[in-house]
């Protein structure tokens, strides 16, 4: 099968989604290159080589073309708000007058009549109180990628010369924390060989307002790390339980997580937080630095091109990238997975998992996730504990709960 | 599904007291969402997730529909 085939994205049987959802989370990358150099980046050591074609910088021309279609975009679709989030690479290495610039431009281009929220992904390397002002006077809110203590995360997060990042992310974090009206959180991806106790423990003691923890970015044909067969991948639930287990009993203490939260209320029968999981369609598109429109930027740890639609900003709108493969295949939802999903009891809460992580180079995007294993004893668990609590309540335990609590312990590890 | 949740309760389907059968996640959130369940919980995040649906809940029937008016969460931003 070749890339981009029927029954590449999506089953060719599939009917084409009539979802008209439209995007709200535009994604720029602004600086495509970065001043540190982690092994696991799907941007630069995975599948995909694109960035080393792309300008070092978005050129206001790109800005202004990307804010026009934005903001036409927003008006057909009858939105009153988009949210804009700087991406990289590294985002700040563009610069404060130049950040200023593209932040001015945006909100002359997409029209006062759209209200724009900000949003920035930074390794946090080069913030400081200046930064900080910045992003509080156009009200940016901040997120920081942190792994763990410094011994953890400067396994990972290193400079090109091999040296940790740590000292400076701590300083960051210090920093955003005076300013928690922009302060997001904090994502951390999952590094097996670490305590996770440890990890969870340390970011609640640095005071960051919330926690995402990411799977590695891997799939069946370029495996995560420590999964050498699709059963290994439940190393991943075993490492996420004891946090989840210590958060949970924390309530109210406890800054959000929101993996669990997502799962907690896609049990619920409620929407997902995050894009990685559930089956609800996803509205995010991404603006390449040079003005390409591309799908999830994750999928570059598939591919070379996986992400690409052959769409720029510089030529087209963004109505014209809805129906390419890629994306039509996350507005499917449910209707985009392979058969052993759609047959599996999990589907409705993890929604076949990230997209990224069902690849396979024979079968494209028409497997579970090679995570599968593990979602499905952190849902199940996370059911159980639920499960648990509602009838020590005396609340009726929903159906959805009772069915996927039935094979688990709380903490089955 | 916040929209279905919402809407019954703007349509008055859902009167605090009743017990629908639960057949549905959305028909149980409902019920779970009523004080008395979640005064029943200790204090730990299902507690205050409910805490935050039931506040959704009642955003949404302010604002008078749920889907397209409430005010969009950080859902897919990295933050």
């Amino acid at each position: 099968m070749t890339p981009g085939a029927a029954g590449w994205w999506y089953p060719a049987t599939s009917p084409v989604s009539n979802d008209r959802r439209p995007f709200h989370t535009f994604l720029l990358k602004i600086a495509s290159r970065c001043n540190l150099d982690c092994p696991y980046c799907y941007v630069y050591h995975l599948a995909d080589q694109s960035w080393q074609k792309q300008p070092r910088f978005m050129e206001p021309a790109i800005v202004r073309a990307a804010g026009l279609r934005i903001g036409e975009y927003a008006r057909q679709n009858g939105k009153s708000s988009v949210s804009v989030v700087y991406h990289g690479g590294e985002p700040l290495l563009t610069g404060q007058s130049r950040l200023r610039e593209i932040s001015d431009i945006l909100r002359a281009q997409v029209g006062s009549d759209i209200e724009i929220d900000f949003g920035l992904q930074t390794n946090g390397t080069l913030v400081d109180e200046s930064w900080v002002d910045l992003f509080e006077e156009y009200n940016i809110n901040v997120g920081i990628s942190i792994d763990g203590p410094p011994r953890r995360h400067d396994r990972f997060r290193i400079y090109v010369d091999g040296s940790g990042s740590s000292r400076a992310v701590e300083a960051a974090v210090a920093l955003l924390r005076a300013r928690p009206s922009i302060f997001g959180g904090a994502l951390c991806v999952v590094d097996l060989e670490s305590d996770p106790v440890e990890v969870y423990d340390y970011l609640v003691s640095i005071g960051v307002p919330g926690i995402d923890f990411l799977l590695p970015d891997g799939n069946h044909t370029h495996l995560p790390p420590g999964v050498h067969q699709r059963a290994d991948a439940v190393k991943y639930a075993d490492w996420l339980l004891p946090i989840f287990e210590r958060w949970y009993q924390a309530g109210s203490a406890a800054p959000p997580i929101r993996t669990f939260m997502s799962i907690m209320r896609l049990l619920l029968g409620r929407e997902s937080l995050v894009e990685s999981i559930g089956p609800s369609t996803v509205d995010l598109v991404v603006v390449e630095t040079n003005g390409d429109i591309e799908a999830v930027d994750t999928l570059k740890c598939c591919y070379a091109g996986a992400a690409a639609t052959g769409f720029s900003v510089l030529r087209d709108d963004f109505h014209t990238v809805e129906s390419t493969p890629a994306l039509q295949a996350l507005r499917l939802g449910l209707g985009a997975l392979g058969d052993e999903c759609i047959r599996c009891k999990y589907v409705r809460v993890c929604g076949g998992g990230y997209q990224p992580h069902r690849y396979s180079e024979d079968r494209g995007f028409l497997n579970p996730s090679i995570y599968c294993v593990a979602l499905q004893r952190l849902i199940g668990s996370i059911a159980c504990r639920m499960g648990q609590d509602l009838r020590a309540a005396g609340v009726t335990v929903p159906s959805r709960i009772a069915d996927l609590a039935a094979d688990h312990s709380p903490s089955s590890s | 599904m916040e929209t279905k949740a919402a809407s019954r309760m703007l349509a008055g389907d859902v009167a605090e007291g009743q017990c629908p059968a639960v057949q549905s996640p959305e028909d149980a959130a409902d019920e779970l969402l009523r004080e008395r369940s979640i005064a029943a919980l200790p204090d730990n995040a299902l507690r205050r997730l409910l805490e935050d649906l039931r506040t959704e809940n009642v955003d949404a029937r302010t604002v008078r529909l749920a889907r397209n008016h409430t005010k969009h969460t950080k859902k897919y931003s990295r933050w």
